[in-house]
């Protein structure tokens, strides 16, 4: 468990605890991956919140802000970057 | 929606209409409700995924194609095999048809998402119509059409598509289908008009607030995976329960008939052609379709309430070990019943590599086929095992074919150079209750499917195995009709090859036999062993192949032959059937070949290994 993290906090999505939200600063550099984040609402500039994790380090359920909700294996996690956001419950 | 009065019909110059729309934003709904359910695969050379083509009677009376194409959520993918690909080719072809217009479905709960799609379709400048479907889950907030369609210059209107009355809603609008402007697309601002469209409510909808509740329950690190397996389990019980019995009543209605063709027609050989190649041929086409409509039912239930994205979600992780995703758990699961409709749910899977990679695994998985050789194996030569060594037996055997299927996919997967699988990225769609006709229709188009394109194929193989088994070779003479056969002078022409794992003639010609389907060993053998019905007889059966002598008058199957026999069945694709399912989903000839080559190589060696194995522990 870290202990103490401050909104605004540098994170890739896969370093996210359940509950929190992360405002995208960059998504991965291989256009047909950022193409299909994009599509589902995982944008520049937008916050996603982690819902949940699947058991040993399955994919991660996520929800965007404009309501998709999204299943997000933990390669792509990895390389999506931003900052930690504090979203209302 | 009285925006398009009868008496103020628009021209009608559009002969075709094409639906277009993200995955789960009820397009499929919509599409049945305007086609009334009449529709067919359309037939687009190089096209691997199904275009469906229906026709729309407008309120004039006339009729107009309607196309379905595959649910995208972009036009921008640079992977031409991808539904992307094959959508955007498909409506940059419609630029050349001077009429054919687009019909954009927005799910309104998503509206934004949905008009990011608009943007790239105005950017088309092809005539379009756009219709927001699912306002039933909106909780009585209406999105306004007139707004959207004042600012994108193309005609809107907010219908469900679960209601039938708003059929004449979408009709009505689909003639005044317009190219906008020019500028139209660059000054879509997707949040802004969203927003201005349907302002958003502070709470979460009725139906998201009840998805977010089933999936505290459903996708809990704890609980979900137990709820998953019972439904697989249920789905699978559910599956022998009510397809078997089914697959038996067909069974017992085409030996009825057969018996009467025996009586009327005197010639035995003609007799035997419509009774065993033509009406055997037809029975086992049919025999399959409790299973495939059944398996498409259960898999389209799982589709259309959200749950196969769950599922996807809760064996990601275990099936990255074997190089797959978790979206590959439909078919290997289906496969573990039958693998032709397991083929057919392949189309789920996104990546081209990992859907070919798991069309080739597939058949290794131990289909309830194999079922009725094992037993008789089992029952004819362990039958003096206890009951609980006999069932440790069939699990080895069930084991034997994960394992097998496991590393198949690691080693073929290198060999496509599919180093992993991309990485899941899966929309996982709010709950809903699946729709009875959706369904329904889907069932029935899987069977027409079946009966048309892998039904033909088991036909031709079932007379070519006809041919093989009750032709006399020429030349022969001495001994019963099946010791004259092709099949019996190819048998022995492959004892020198099959010698070493322990298969004489006798076991050659069951190979032979079962290779249109594995079933057919149990008849086969019967007939070879001079046991009249085996199938109805498998204990006589069995006595005679315990009893079965060598040349050498010793008898002629030990248990090493047998496990040999095992594991050749566990790997061999001896099925006719997924053959002709594998060349229609891949639509070349190669790949269908390279399965047989390498189930056929892989259960040789397999054999051989289990037979000298086996000799080494029994000392024989």
């Amino acid at each position: 468990m870290t202990a103490h993290r401050n909104s605004g906090q540098r994170l890739t999505l896969l370093e996210l605890q359940s509950g929190e939200g992360l405002r995208i600063v960059n998504l991965p550099n291989e256009t047909e991956l950022s193409t299909q984040l994009r599509v589902l609402g995982i944008r520049e500039g937008e916050t996603v919140l982690l819902l949940r994790r699947a058991l040993l380090g399955g994919p991660l359920h996520l929800r965007t802000e404009c309501g998709v909700e999204v299943a997000l294996g933990r390669s792509a996690a990895a390389q999506v970057s931003g900052e930690l956001a504090v979203i209302a419950p | 929606m009285s925006r398009y009065p009868l008496d103020a019909l628009p021209r009608e110059e559009h002969p075709r209409f094409v639906l277009v729309g993200r995955p789960n934003a009820g397009k499929s709904t919509l599409y049945n409700l305007l086609t009334n359910g009449n529709t067919k695969v359309g037939n687009f050379p190089g096209v691997t995924v199904d275009i469906l083509e229906g026709e729309v009677v407008l309120l004039s009376g006339n009729t107009r194609k309607i196309f379905d194409l595959p649910g995208v959520y972009t036009l921008g993918s640079q992977d031409r095999e991808s539904d992307e690909g094959i959508a955007r080719k498909f409506l940059g072809g419609l630029k050349r048809e001077p009429g054919a217009a687009i019909v954009q479905v927005l799910d309104a709960t998503q509206l934004e998402m949905g008009l990011e799609l608009t943007k790239e379709l105005l950017a088309f400048e092809v005539p379009l119509v756009l219709v927001l479907t699912q306002i039933d889950l909106l909780d009585g907030r209406i999105p306004d059409a007139q707004l959207i369609e004042k600012e994108l210059d193309v005609p809107c209107v907010a219908v469900s598509a679960r209601d039938p009355k708003c059929r004449d809603a979408v009709i009505r609008v689909l003639p005044a289908a317009r190219t906008a402007k020019r500028d139209s697309a660059s000054r879509l601002n997707p949040r802004e008009l969203a927003q201005r469209a349907l302002p958003e409510k502070s709470a979460p909808s009725r139906n998201r607030a009840l998805t977010t509740r089933l999936d505290r329950a459903l996708l809990h690190p704890a609980l979900g995976p137990v709820v998953f397996v019972a439904l697989m389990s249920c789905l699978f019980a559910a599956v022998f329960l009510v397809a078997d019995p089914a697959k038996a009543v067909i069974d017992t209605g085409f030996a009825a008939v057969g018996r009467v063709i025996r009586a009327r027609i005197s010639n035995a050989l003609v007799a035997s052609f419509f009774e065993d190649a033509l009406l055997g041929g037809v029975g086992t086409v049919l025999s399959f379709l409790p299973q495939i409509v059944l398996l498409t039912v259960a898999l389209e239930i799982l589709d259309e309430t959200g749950y196969l994205a769950r599922g996807a979600y809760l064996v990601d992780r275990l099936l990255r070990v074997f190089g797959l995703s978790g979206r590959a758990f439909v078919p290997l699961l289906m496969g573990n019943a039958c693998a032709v409709p397991a083929i057919g749910a392949t189309r789920i899977l996104r990546d081209p590599k990992e859907r070919l990679l798991v069309i080739l695994v597939v058949p290794l998985m131990t289909c309830s086929a194999r079922l009725p050789t094992y037993s008789l194996l089992i029952g004819a030569f362990f039958g003096h095992w206890s009951a609980f060594e006999r069932a440790l037996l069939f699990m080895g055997l069930y084991a034997a074919s994960i394992v097998t299927s496991m590393v198949a996919s690691v080693v073929i997967g290198r060999l496509l150079r599919h180093r992993k699988s991309l990485p899941l990225v899966l929309e996982m769609p709010a709950y809903r209750v699946p729709q009875p006709s959706v369904v329904g229709r889907q069932a029935a188009r899987a069977a027409k499917h079946f009966l048309r394109d892998v039904g033909t194929t088991i036909l031709v193989a079932s007379i070519a195995l006809w041919v093989l088994l009750k032709v006399p070779a020429p030349g022969a003479t001495a001994g019963k009709p099946i010791e004259r056969s092709i099949a019996a002078s190819v048998g022995r022409a492959l004892e020198p090859v099959t010698a070493p794992v322990g298969f004489d003639w006798r076991i050659n010609v069951g190979l032979i036999g079962s290779f249109g389907a594995r079933e057919l060993m149990v008849g086969t053998m019967g007939v070879i062993l001079g046991v009249e019905d085996a199938d109805a007889h498998t204990d006589t059966l069995a006595e005679q192949l315990r009893n079965a002598k060598g040349r050498d008058g010793k008898p002629a199957y030990g248990a090493p032959t047998v496990f040999a026999l095992l594991a050749f069945f566990v790997i061999a694709c001896q099925c006719v059937s997924t053959v002709a399912a594998i060349r229609r989903e891949t639509r070349s000839l190669r790949w269908p070949a390279f399965v047989l080559l390498y189930t056929y190589a892989l259960a040789y060696v397999a054999a051989w290994v289990t037979f000298c194995a086996a000799k080494f522990v029994t000392g024989a």
